[in-house]
């Protein structure tokens, strides 16, 4: 027995006209929830006014999730917002995956920009939707719409109590013309908004039978593991497959090129096999001549550059007054290095992707957080056109980031093309830390000059790093993906400036959770700490000194185009106001508290830390608040705080990846170490209540983490940590030191 | 190749494989109970956790030929509708978030519940010290096992 993912997705949508010229796509699929049951609706009578929703006679209400849920909950959460602008009964309300497709508007999971970016689409998806119902019941009942309303299913006549079901309306109401403008709900209306539901997939989580990228099962489908290069940039000289074809179970091995962008595609050698262990097997027994590459790429060395181009200014991005003069006039100047390492991804969901390449047309199944990269690269690889290749989107074990690049899709693709029959290509571990596209390095040079009465008057900020845009070969400019020039302390500090250098490095880079926004807050969080040590202030005190008054300033890129002071200020003592700031500690223990601005939401962090005698650091709590205006589902955002939390714990205490003689050295867990279960503290999440448009969640309290618990960790100790990982910090006390 | 006989979620199954396989790809791959996930193929994350004569054993580690005979459950045998104590802790605590890991941490608190009906926060913490969660659910997880052991014991 087999368990089949359902695979004939294409026939799910019908498209049709209607008479208003728009396009109505009419689901006919089975509930991918609920298994392939529930008879197909009637698509004459059933009522689809737009590509999210659709009414069945039987009073079935179909909403479409359109973008992938690789744990942030947009499943649950996107579909609740339909059905709140719709009426529905939550509890009756079926679930259907979209496909990709250009209908559904942007569709993937990257820079928490789901709910930012698809508020208003989606609400008016089921205004429309309830408007018509509302419309066809007047009719039907010959009163005014304005004295109808819908709730959980019905359109209720509020004079006279008279009730009928969206099934029954769906007839008519599919012959209405679409309101171009349907009025949207008051948000005080809000009945499933702003309530906690919890996560739709669960009970098919729980039970096992949720299916991700790896989990799909097709008819005659083999499986593929890739021999990639050993160094970075290498390629294949030579293979003899002899003694790999020879494995039981293998059934062919196929040389992959790569395309000449290392994002898009990687070379290697595949053996493709009747099981994942056989063809596992199969890459062992392969013998691969590689050439070229970088084999003399170290970390080491890179930190090197780092420090010797760190010497020089960089591009100046920002320039305020005049901060050499300030400096130069300056009281006490203040000086820090920082450093930050490469971070692997690490999903638990290994990198996989499954293709069935046949008759002028490809169908990928995977684990996607940008469908639209994933189904070009299929055609390029393929020379299908991109109309040709469908992507279905399964739910994803976790990304990180490591999913916006899609590059195993050309490889599932040309794989299923060479073998003529279905492929999944599955990364073992060891492939997924070896061959991710890290989180950049960096190195840090930062100044800070007060004056007579220890105003901080003067902020410089240079960062050499490991450019991802350089290494995708992205037309925007290195810097562009490593700084923000907007971000605290720019426009709080009269004198300001911040300086950028690429270093040069064949050692891949792509986004991480909060991209560099998790390497710039620690760095720019623990210097204003630093200060407020220097002049006795306390970190809490100062934090709100620098903010000033309540005030909008401009924030250029992701997450502006403005910054709220007073909402940062706001987080910040809320986190304060609920961890205790300033209430004793015992001897050992220290707070610390860190805030950011990303994604235009506010994030901030109280930390509390121990440090025994033997310099071992235990993390007792932590404490943030989130101002991301409205919430949707505050179960599910509870989660998310709680989630970006441990993400940024696990990452600053244990998270750095080397490089020697051209390869990653980590391989694996026990290289990497994730974030344990007894090293998770309890996470008391705390948002700001707000009727503001929403805003980014999933990345959001990441960013303050390590710097609050490095500020702990200096009020415990004394010890100032400028580079991470944390737990290569010595934090014995001085005389314990061998 | 050889043949191999074994029960699987109280199915007698006999099955055609690589000795040397381990039981993970024979569950994933041969018999299509995809529940149980491969995380790492080194033992180190718990993903692939399963109950082997009623104990949490790593599935991705153990070779097929060593079950022979014995009785394995999966996450699809733990229960078919979600009723098990675990399944209906994790339920109520909305414990996934992506929900990679999930089958693996339920069959770890499965396996600890069985043996420990009451177990200290000590005891939670060494049994699940090996399943790793990159999501960072071990809050809500740690609300479910006490949850679970609640209903497991009838609410005592």
């Amino acid at each position: 027995m087999r368990l089949e993912t359902p695979i004939d997705r294409r026939s799910f949508f019908r498209i049709t006209g209607t008479a208003a010229g728009s396009l109505l796509i009419t689901l006919r699929c089975g509930d991918l929830l609920g298994g392939a049951g529930g008879g197909e609706p009637d698509s004459a009578r059933s009522f689809a006014p737009n590509v999210f929703v659709e009414i069945a006679p039987d009073d079935t209400v179909t909403i479409v999730a359109k973008n992938p849920d690789i744990g942030q909950g947009v499943k649950t959460s996107f579909p609740l917002i339909i059905a709140e602008e719709l009426g529905a009964d939550w509890a009756r309300v079926r679930l259907v995956d979209a496909d990709y497709g250009e209908v559904y508007g942007p569709q993937g999971a990257g820079g928490s920009w789901g709910i930012r970016g698809d508020w208003d689409d989606l609400r008016k998806a089921g205004a429309t939707a309830r408007e018509m119902l509302i419309a066809a019941a007047a009719q039907a009942w010959g009163v005014e719409a304005e004295t109808c309303a819908a709730e959980e299913g019905v359109v209720l006549h509020r004079p006279s109590g008279r009730k009928l079901s969206f099934g029954k309306l769906a007839g008519a109401a599919a012959r209405l013309p679409v309101p171009r403008q349907a009025r949207l709900k008051d948000p005080k209306d809000f009945r499933l908004i702003g309530q906690s539901h919890r996560g739709v997939d669960n009970p098919a989580v729980v039970t096992g039978r949720v299916h991700f990228g790896l989990d799909v099962r097709l008819p005659g489908m083999l499986f593929a593991v890739i021999a990639k290069p050993p160094i970075f940039g290498a390629r294949v000289a030579r293979v003899d497959a002899t003694a790999a074809l020879a494995v039981s179970g293998v059934r062919r091995v196929v040389r992959i090129e790569g395309l000449d962008n290392p994002t898009h595609l990687l070379p290697g050698v595949a053996v493709i096999a009747d099981s994942t262990w056989a063809a596992l097997r199969g890459r062992d027994a392969l013998e691969v001549e590689w050439q070229g590459g970088s084999a003399e790429e170290s970390t080491a060395a890179l930190w090197e550059q780092f420090r010797t181009l760190a010497a020089r200014p960089g591009k100046a991005l920002r320039t305020t007054g005049d901060p050499d003069a300030a400096l130069a006039r300056s009281a006490r100047v203040l000086a820090a290095v920082y450093e930050v390492p490469f971070l692997a991804h690490a999903a638990l969901e290994p990198i996989n992707c499954t293709a069935d390449v046949r008759a002028g047309r490809c169908e990928l199944w995977g684990p996607f957080q940008h469908p639209r990269s994933a189904r070009a690269l299929a055609a390029r690889v393929t020379g299908l056109p991109e109309p040709a290749v469908t992507v279905h989107m399964t739910r994803v074990g976790g990304g990180f980031g490591r999913r916006l690049m899609s590059d195993f899709a050309p490889e599932a693709a040309l794989l299923s093309k060479a073998a003529g029959a279905p492929v999944q290509v599955v990364w073992t571990r060891e492939d997924d830390f070896r061959h991710d596209f890290y989180r950049p390095a960096g190195h840090h040079t930062l100044r800070a000059g007060l004056d007579g009465e220890g105003r901080p008057i003067v902020w410089t900020h240079r960062l050499v790093n490991t450019s991802r845009y350089a290494f995708r070969r992205d037309e925007e400019p290195p810097e562009a993906s490593e700084l923000y020039v907007d971000d605290f302390p720019a426009g709080f500090i009269p004198n300001f400036r911040l300086e950028y250098t690429p270093a040069k490095t064949e050692i891949p880079t792509g986004p991480w959770r909060a991209t560099l926004h998790s390497a710039n807050a620690f760095v720019v969080q623990s210097f204003v700490d630093e200060i407020a040590h220097a002049r006795g202030t306390d970190p809490l005190a100062l934090r709100r000194e620098l903010l000033g008054a309540p005030r909008e300033i401009p924030y250029a890129g992701h997450g502006g185009p403005i910054l709220d002071t007073g909402r940062l200020r706001g987080v910040l003592d809320l986190a304060a106001e609920k961890a205790g700031w300033g209430r004793p500690l015992p001897p050992g223990w220290g707070r610390g508290i860190a805030v950011h601005f990303t994604f235009g939401s506010y994030a901030a962090h109280v930390a509390e830390v121990s440090v025994d005698g033997a310099g071992r650091l235990t993390v007792h709590r932590l404490v943030v608040a989130v101002d991301c205006g409205l919430v949707v589902n505050p179960l599910g955002a509870e989660a998310q705080l709680q989630g970006a939390s441990l993400d940024g714990l696990g990452a600053a205490l244990h998270g750095e990846i080397t490089v020697e003689k051209g390869r990653t050295v980590q391989g694996g867990f026990d290289e990497y170490p994730l974030l344990a279960f007894n090293e998770a503290p309890e996470v008391e999440a705390h948002l700001v209540p707000s009727g503001k448009n929403p805003s980014g969640l999933g990345e959001i309290s990441l960013p303050p983490v390590a710097p609050a618990v490095a500020n702990a960790i200096f009020a415990a100790t004394g010890k100032r940590i400028r580079r991470l990982p944390l737990s290569r910090a010595d934090l014995r006390p001085e005389g314990k030191r061998t | 190749m050889a043949k191999i006989a074994l029960e699987i979620n109280g199915e007698r199954r006999e099955v055609e494989a690589d000795p040397q396989m381990p039981l993970l790809w024979l569950l994933r791959d041969t018999l299509g109970l995809t529940g149980t996930k491969y995380g790492c193929g080194m033992g180190v994350c718990g993903a692939c956790t399963v109950h082997l004569g009623g104990e949490a054993v790593r599935s991705c580690l153990l070779p097929v030929g060593r079950v022979a005979g014995k009785a394995v459950q999966t996450i699809e045998g733990l229960s078919r509708d979600g009723s098990h104590p675990v399944q209906k802790a994790w339920l109520e605590e909305d414990v996934p978030q992506c929900g990679y890991c999930q089958a693996g941490q339920i069959m770890t608190v499965a396996s600890l519940l069985a043996s420990h009906p009451h177990p200290t926060d000590a005891e939670i913490e060494s049994a699940l010290a090996g399943n790793l969660c990159r999501c960072g659910t071990y809050p809500r997880i740690r609300r479910a096992v006490r949850r679970a052991a609640q209903l497991q014991g009838g609410g005592r």
